[in-house]
C-alpha cells in the first residue's frame, strides 16, 4: 500500500500532466451546436398566420401523410439567396416546402419571392422568432425534412446543396 | 370609485408584467446562449438569445412552469443549453466527483494524521 517516495512523485507528476493535457486540449475543441439533436423528434405542429393571405394555418392543415421540407428564411439573409435555387429544385421534384419567414418585413419577403421565385407551398410568419425556437433552430437559413409519420429525419444549418436534395429524394 | 378601479387595474397589470419579467430573467440567466462565447441568454442580445427570451415569455403567458420550459429547451437544444446540468446517470460522475474527491482526500488526510 505504501509506495516509495520516488514512485509517489512519479505518479503525482503523471497525474498532473494528464490533467494539464486534458484541460489544454479542451481549450481547442470547437463549439458544437448539436444540430442533430432534434432529428428523431416529432415535428411540432407549428401554427401561425400566412404571408400572402393572413390566414391562420398549422402544418397539419398544409401537409397530409407525406414527406415535406420546412425551410426557415428571410429576405435580409444572404445565405438564403444562395440556397434558393436548391429549394426550387426540391419544389420541381413535387415535394412540398413550407417556409418559415423569420423576423422579416412582409413587403420585403414578397419582393424577395417575386425576384427569386416562390418555392413554398405555404409560408408561415415568425415575427418574434418563437416558431424557430419551437423547431430547435439557431437562425437562418435552416432546413428540416419531415417524414410521413411527422418525424424530423434530417436537419441542415446553413444553405442546402445537391447532397441535401439527394437525401430528401431518397426519403420520398 | 372610478379612479380606485382604474388604479387597481393599472397596479395589477404592472405587477403581472413585473412578475413575468422577473421569471423571464431568472430562467434566461440559467440558459446558455449557444451562438455566443460564454454568455447567458439573459446577457446576450444576439438574435438567438432574443428569440429564446421571446419564447420564454410566451411560455410563461401560456402558464408553463419553469421546469416545463427548461425541459422543452433541453429536448430541442440538448443539455448544453442549461448552465445547471440535469441529475441523470450520464451526469452521475459530474455531480458526485467533488464529493468523491473530498472523501478520498479526507481519508488520506486522516490516515496520515493517525499514522503520525
Amino acid at each position: 500500500m505504501y509506495l516509495r517516495k520516488e514512485y509517489k512523485i512519479f505518479f503525482l507528476l503523471v497525474f498532473f500532466i494528464f490533467i494539464f493535457i486534458f484541460f489544454y486540449l479542451s481549450l481547442f475543441t470547437k463549439k458544437k451546436f448539436e444540430p442533430r439533436i432534434v432529428v428523431g423528434n416529432e415535428m411540432p405542429n407549428l401554427t401561425s398566420s400566412t404571408l400572402f393571405n393572413d390566414q391562420n394555418l398549422s402544418l397539419k392543415d398544409i401537409v397530409n401523410n407525406e414527406v415535406f421540407v420546412v425551410n426557415i428564411f428571410a429576405s435580409w439573409c444572404a445565405p438564403c439567396k444562395i440556397e434558393h435555387p436548391f429549394l426550387i429544385k426540391i419544389k420541381n421534384k413535387n415535394i412540398k416546402i413550407i417556409g418559415i419567414n423569420y423576423k422579416d418585413n412582409k413587403q420585403n419577403a414578397k419582393k424577395f419571392l417575386k425576384k427569386y421565385q416562390n418555392p413554398y407551398q405555404e409560408i408561415l410568419l415568425d415575427q418574434k422568432g418563437t416558431l424557430s425556437i419551437n423547431l430547435g433552430a439557431f437562425g437562418v437559413p435552416e432546413t428540416f425534412v419531415i417524414d410521413k409519420n411527422f418525424i424530423i429525419v434530417e436537419k441542415q444549418i446553413g444553405p442546402i446543396n445537391d447532397e441535401f436534395i439527394k437525401k430528401v429524394l431518397s426519403l420520398k | 370609485m372610478k379612479y380606485l378601479i382604474l388604479f387597481l387595474i393599472i397596479f395589477l397589470n404592472n405587477s403581472n408584467a413585473d412578475e413575468m419579467e422577473i421569471r423571464t430573467s431568472n430562467i434566461t440567466k440559467n440558459l446558455r446562449c449557444l451562438v455566443c462565447e460564454g454568455q447567458s441568454v439573459y446577457e446576450s442580445n444576439s438574435n438567438f438569445a432574443v428569440d429564446i427570451k421571446n419564447f420564454v415569455k410566451m411560455e410563461i403567458s401560456n402558464n408553463k412552469t419553469d421546469d416545463e420550459i427548461y425541459d422543452f429547451l433541453r429536448k430541442q437544444y440538448g443539455e448544453t443549453i442549461l448552465f445547471n446540468p440535469t441529475f441523470s446517470i450520464k451526469n452521475f460522475f459530474l455531480w458526485f466527483a467533488p464529493v468523491l474527491f473530498f472523501l478520498i482526500g479526507g481519508f488520506i488526510f486522516f490516515r496520515r494524521l493517525s499514522a503520525k
